[in-house]
């Protein structure tokens, strides 16, 4: 299981709500399902960085009813939130493939 | 704006969402841990412990809530104070630290502030001017009090001249009279002080413009609101006549109480200016254009700025002196009306000020290292908590903004509380000061003096919190927090804050060492002249409004009756008080060639026959004074010793001295004296010469008798001899004790400061060296364990424990031992030939400051000792 790199767990948390409205819980569950159970996140910690995205506008809150009938606290994505999901997203690919590039170089193509 | 309130009122409801959506979570989580498999309460059980610390979290999300909309700076407040709660040891103990070292601060510049910048207790302070005049140049002129003040001529000839600002004049004196046996304070001034400054009669009226313009005119007074409840119990007294001075004065009115008017100390009386002359007999500066006597307060007139002000004050000060005295050039300058705001007394205040703020510095320095000491020490068990914070994604900039916001809050509660004390030590400092009765001097706090302690409580948590913010977040970025390279760092960084702790404690302890040193030195000293068993006799016959003959025929008819009172060994006049004030003068002995030679700076005195028997001086060669020498035309000089070999070969007796240009201030050598040494360090060291008690001076005389046995019958005998030979005399014994004390006074005064600084800085500095001892035991414990287990004595562990810590005391100690030696060049006139580098100062100092150090370090080290092996090993 990786360790989840500094500053990155704000936008995978616009990603997972991008795919649909979702209580804390449900945002836990999404991450380890669309990292293919790779990433995995201090549980306490989510709650803190949900605050801030929604303080920041980014994310939207609403008390609803979860999938077992009880009351629970629903995120959605703002407008806001959607433009920097898809710059946070855009930035993050970039450097991915100047990190691939620079580490799968090999001694000849130096 | 809104919104933020609304957040704050609906507190109670967020906190509710809050606990339901953390409840909501574990509960999701236990059900699913239950559908793994897991009974329901070990699903519970899980889900509580994977989620961890619930209460943390609420706190941080409380940040997130409470100040969504407001600054990061706020939250960074409310994180710290929420921080210094949780450790309210630490918080408590680095607050006092910072407290004291504020507090001695802060005491100081009260004072300092009160004294020569704090806005005078009158109405509306802000446009009232001190304005100086200062004249350069050919001509004689004479200044009483400052050489800042003008003549009376000069005053009304600029007052009504005066469009940008109007002009007042006071100035003070003492008075005699009957129904004040201790004597009363004057102030006399000019008819439009008293409202100009905002006082309103509570009784009667107060002066007219004809009641002070004439020199000589003017016998009318008015009360002190306390003078009036003091001497005449609140009865009706205007209309009613007092004698003052041997002068028979009407009281025409009551100032309001608690005005006092814009001089520090609180008078009895005001009287006009023109009635100066009956303030100093024998001597009427007022009939003399050239006396700067007047000390001028201005009130600036609206729309008028103050450069305006000075400019004009400046043609009109330069004419009035120009009237009488064409040759001179005078400068005008105004500041901020304060007690004494004069140029002269400011240049003489800013070396003493600057040792004392150098020796208050000094322990605020301490206090920071100590509190930076504290931080470092606690920055170990912070790590964990800033690494969680950097992994949710905090900015290493924002943190490091966080710390210093705690670190602020924390100097800022240091500042509040140092605040207080310096409250409490101004007041211990004023009551331990001579009595300078009836002053209103203010050192109350007020915004200037809070922003004072604010501003360096600011700056000191800057500076004591810079060191462990910045290596707590370095150390923090890399991921093995326990054996980073950062720790080793730490601990130099600790030895360095310990080393300067010690260096600045020692140099106060040695230079309090050195003062205690001198002040015992100069008890010892034989000053070549009487110490003990002499007393002086004052009597204030300039009040009596005697003439200098009279005066003169007073004192010798005193003399003579003290001399045959029994135990009386011998009685002289002399014009100074012995050991505690002299005269200077310049003069060019001639040479035997008739030519003056260069000008030598000595000290001189002006006494009558007998003065070097009463005094013990030792006669080396030729006579003393006799009744001749008090004639007129006489010009005789006696010299000292170190004088006459210096400058005449030791052979002085028939040669002459040039006191003035010409040969006609010539003074014949008639005797040779023994050397004495003065005991106030601030005479310095020159030669001594004596002229004889003449004319004007015997005015300001004092009597002086030796004896032998009991001295307060003879005290009594004394003074009443002075009443029989006038009723209205005042006579006022006093010991040459006393003068031997006050001679040392500001010695004692200086030892005892220091000292207590010193003592200070040096319970900070073991405190901290304490918990830097007490924290390396706790944190070796498992090598201490290790090392006992293999068979290491106690002893052993006792040596590598304490060895380590005291290593930078001893580094410390060293570096304040040179610093103390040059700091000791600063007060070398105050060490009475005490060398700055003396070994009994020194050593002793050393001393106590190494058997203090040794305590705090052993005390916290004999921890190591209880450490069993066994459980130490199986720590972790």
């Amino acid at each position: 299981m990786a360790e989840l790199l500094p500053g990155t767990l704000d936008v995978l948390i616009l990603k997972a709500v991008s795919l649909g409205a979702l209580h804390g819980y449900g945002i836990l569950l999404r991450i380890g399902q669309i990292s293919g159970g790779a990433l995995e996140i201090e549980q306490g910690a989510l709650y803190p960085a949900l605050y801030r995205l929604e303080v920041q506008g980014l994310l939207d809150a609403e008390w609803g009813t979860s999938e077992n009938n009880r009351r629970a606290k629903f995120y959605t994505l703002t407008a806001a939130g959607r433009k920097r999901l898809k710059q946070e997203t855009e930035s993050w690919r970039q450097s991915v493939a100047a990190m691939s590039a620079a580490l799968s170089a090999t001694a000849g193509e130096v | 704006m809104f919104a933020w309130v609304r957040k704050l009122t609906m507190r109670g409801r967020l906190e509710r969402e809050m606990r339901d959506e953390l409840e909501f979570h574990v509960q999701a989580r236990a059900e699913d841990l239950e559908r793994a498999g897991l009974g329901a309460a070990e699903a519970r059980r899980r889900a509580r412990v994977e989620f961890g610390g619930v209460e943390s979290y609420k706190e941080a999300l409380r940040d997130e809530r409470r100040f969504g909309l407001l600054e990061d700076a706020a939250r960074d407040l409310a994180y710290g104070w929420r921080n210094l709660r949780r450790s309210p040891v630490f918080t408590l103990s680095a607050v006092a630290a910072i407290a004291l070292g504020i507090g001695v601060n802060t005491a100081l510049f009260s004072v300092v502030y009160g004294v020569l910048f704090r806005p005078l207790p009158v109405r509306d302070p802000g446009t009232v001017r001190n304005v100086h005049l200062l004249t350069t140049g050919e001509g004689d002129r004479s200044s009483y009090g400052s050489r800042y003040f003008v003549s009376f001529a000069e005053f009304q000839a600029m007052r009504p001249e005066a469009r940008t600002a109007e002009l007042a004049a006071v100035s003070e004196a003492g008075a005699t009279a009957r129904f004040a046996p201790a004597g009363l304070h004057l102030q006399l001034v000019s008819d439009n002080l008293l409202p100009m400054l905002g006082a309103r009669p509570a009784a009667g009226r107060f002066f007219t413009k004809e009641e002070t313009s004439t020199p000589g005119v003017g016998s009318v007074a008015v009360l002190s609101y306390d003078a009036w409840q003091k001497y005449f119990n609140g009865m009706p007294v205007t209309g009613a006549t007092v004698v003052l001075n041997r002068t028979p004065f009407t009281i025409i009115g009551v100032a309001n109480p608690g005005w006092y008017g814009p001089l520090v100390l609180k008078p009895d009386l005001w009287i006009p200016l023109t009635m100066q002359a009956m303030t100093r007999a024998g001597e009427p500066l007022i009939a003399n254009a050239n006396a700067a006597w007047v000390q001028v307060i201005a009130r600036r007139r609206p729309a008028v700025t103050d450069a305006e002000m000075r400019a004009e004050l400046q043609v009109l000060g330069q004419r009035a002196v120009t009237v009488h005295e064409p040759r001179r050039k005078a400068v005008v300058t105004i500041a901020p009306g304060a007690f004494l705001n004069y140029p002269d007394v400011m240049s003489g205040a800013v070396p003493v000020l600057a040792i004392l703020f150098l020796a208050v510095s000094l322990v605020l320095v301490v206090a920071c290292a100590n509190v930076a000491n504290m931080l470092l020490a606690r920055g170990f068990g912070r790590s964990r908590e800033i690494a969680i914070r950097l992994s949710i994604g905090a900015g290493k900039g924002r943190l490091v903004r966080q710390l210093l916001t705690e670190h602020l809050l924390l100097g800022a509660l240091g500042g509040a509380v140092g605040l207080g004390i310096s409250q409490v030590v101004v007041r211990l400092l004023l009551t331990a000061l001579p009595a300078i009765g009836g002053n209103q001097l203010d050192v109350s706090a007020d915004w200037r003096i809070a922003g004072w302690a604010l501003a360096v409580a600011l700056v000191a948590g800057v500076i004591f919190g810079l060191p462990s913010a910045l290596g707590m977040v370095r150390g923090s970025l890399t991921p093995a927090l326990q054996a980073g390279p950062g720790k080793h760092g730490r601990m130099r960084l600790q030895g360095f804050l310990i080393a300067t702790q010690v260096a600045v404690s020692a140099v106060l302890m040695i230079n309090a060492g050195l003062l205690l040193r001198a002040l015992t030195t100069a008890a010892h000293l034989d000053p070549g002249q009487a110490v003990r068993n002499v007393l002086i006799v004052h009597v204030n016959l300039r009040n009596l409004q005697y003439t200098p003959e009279q005066a003169a025929r007073y004192l010798n008819e005193l003399r003579d009756r003290s001399a045959a009172l029994p135990g009386v060994s011998a009685a002289a006049l002399t014009a100074f008080e012995p050991l505690t004030d002299s005269c200077d003068a310049r003069l060019r002995p001639i040479g035997e060639n008739g030519m003056p030679g260069a000008p030598v700076r000595v000290s001189c005195n002006e006494s009558g026959p007998e003065y070097f028997r009463v005094m013990g001086i030792a006669l080396r060669q030729g006579r003393g004074f006799s009744v001749v020498d008090a004639a007129p035309a006489a010009k005789t000089v006696l010299i000292d010793e170190s004088f006459a070999r210096r400058h005449f070969g030791g052979n002085a007796l028939g040669r002459r001295v040039r006191f003035g240009d010409s040969a006609a201030d010539d003074y014949e050598v008639v005797g040779v004296v023994a050397t004495t040494r003065p005991l106030n360090f601030l005479a310095g060291d020159s030669p001594q010469v004596y002229q004889a008690l003449k004319g004007l001076r015997h005015l300001e005389a004092k009597l002086i008798v030796s004896y032998g046995g009991a001295a307060g019958p003879l005290r009594q005998a004394i003074q009443n001899s002075g009443v029989a030979l006038d009723p209205d005399a005042t006579v006022n014994v006093t010991t040459i004790e006393q003068n031997v004390t006050s001679a040392l006074g500001l010695v004692r005064l200086a030892a005892g400061g220091v000292a207590a600084l010193g003592g200070l800085a040096l319970l900070l500095a073991c405190t901290g060296v304490y918990g830097v001892v007490a924290f390396t035991v706790a944190r070796r414990t498992r090598e201490i364990g290790v090392r006992m287990a293999l068979g290491a004595r106690p002893a052993q562990v006792m040596q590598l424990i304490v060895g380590q810590s005291l290593r930078p005391v001893l580094v410390g100690g060293a570096i304040g031992g040179v610093l103390a030696a040059l700091a000791a060049q600063l007060i070398r006139a105050m060490l009475y030939g005490v060398s700055p580098v003396d070994p009994l100062g020194f050593a002793g100092a050393l001393a106590v400051l190494a058997a203090v150090a040794a305590i705090a370090a052993l005390a916290p080290a004999r921890a190591a000792l209880g450490v069993d092996p066994a459980v130490t090993l199986r720590h972790e």
